[in-house]
């Protein structure tokens, strides 16, 4: 893993910012209600660190996984707990569903609204085009979901930049975090765009 | 215990690692000794990492396993030993995303190489699939059981 300078890191921040913040804004017009995201947590880690500070590796999710596609490549990740699919799709569809399958289409596509809106402002912002494909779903341990998508994209250190979007509603947590999880050298793209 | 890293233990106690994905976990036992060594690879090969400072062996396949069964062996110099491996998945179908292939299924190649190299029968495996998988090992009667979201429990 490289060394980012505060600076650096600051200008990343900002960048997830912006996109997390369009993110929530569409989720918030989708469901008719305010959402909003907490300042993006950007950090190095490793993964021990990370099962114990962020989501711990054995903790039951549902993952939602888009490939980023366009200028730069990489993954969006959408993690929900149980509790918050049951509210998320109960605000996007208006009641209560008992069918799981309705309420995983409906998580599904709220990631693809969100992975697009927020693709959408860091393309804009950079001027790049980014578009995500269409989500994939899968019920997972969050150990198994997230080592597997760093070995996927061929980011084998031990510590790893986790970038992550952490959304609340109504001042209640939502336990839904959205991970950017770029190709390796898109960061360092991104900064060149940025000037830094 | 967790990624990249592996443990000894001897009966009666129980060896856990949790969320494998493309991940491997490679339980080494022997009965007479009550003593097992469970290790949680993530890579096939060290050898393009060769370069690099202060590699972490327990990552790979290609070192873990035999320092795993150094360790063994020093604790108990006449055993010998068998195997099961649980992991291996191609999670979200990835392996067309990837440059370097399906990760999962070189992870249980190159254990199931290594194993052979080292001659240590591999006895059972719960490998490959798109899903996540947690194993427990009772180092009493080797009993693996395996577990995977919204399934009932394996036993290997």
């Amino acid at each position: 893993m490289m060394a980012y300078s505060e600076l650096e890191l600051d200008g990343l921040k900002e960048v997830i910012n912006i996109g997390g913040g369009h993110a929530a804004t569409s989720i918030s017009k989708l469901v008719n209600q305010k959402i909003d995201m907490h300042v993006p947590e950007i950090s190095i880690l490793s993964y021990h660190e990370m099962y114990k500070q962020v989501i711990a590796d054995d903790v039951e999710v549902h993952a939602v996984v888009s490939s980023i596609v366009g200028d730069y490549n990489g993954m969006i990740l959408f993690v929900v707990s149980d509790d918050s699919a049951d509210k998320l799709s109960e605000l996007m569809l208006g009641t209560k569903t008992d069918d799981i399958n309705v309420k995983m289409s409906a998580v599904s596509e709220l990631t693809n609204i969100i992975s697009n809106s927020f693709l959408g402002a860091i393309g804009n912002l950079l001027n790049v085009q980014l578009v995500s494909a269409l989500p994939v779903i899968q019920d997972d341990y969050f150990g198994a979901v997230i080592s597997s998508i760093y070995m996927a994209l061929d980011q084998y250190d031990d510590h790893i930049m986790v970038i992550r979007n952490e959304f609340t509603y109504s001042e209640e947590k939502l336990d839904a975090s959205l991970f950017f999880i770029p190709e390796t050298g898109v960061l360092e793209q991104i900064l060149k765009s940025l000037g830094i | 215990m967790g990624i990249a890293d592996y443990k000894i233990a001897l009966a009666p106690a129980k060896l856990i690692t949790v969320g494998l994905g493309s991940c491997i976990g490679t339980i080494i036992y022997n009965e007479q000794a009550g003593i097992g060594g469970l290790s949680h690879i993530m890579l096939p090969d060290s050898h393009p990492f060769a370069k690099k400072q202060a590699l972490n062996t327990a990552k790979f396949a290609d070192l873990a396993l035999p320092e795993m069964v150094d360790k063994l062996k020093q604790k108990a110099p006449r055993a010998r030993f068998k195997a099961k491996i649980v992991g291996g998945a191609n999670m979200f179908g990835f392996n067309a995303l990837s440059k370097t292939g399906n990760i999962g299924q070189r992870n249980i190649e190159a254990v199931e190489e290594m194993l052979k190299e080292l001659g240590i029968p591999l006895i059972a495996s719960h490998v490959g699939g798109n899903s996540g998988r947690t194993m427990i090992v009772d180092l009493k009667n080797f009993e693996t059981m395996v577990r995977i979201v919204h399934h009932d429990a394996v036993y290997i």
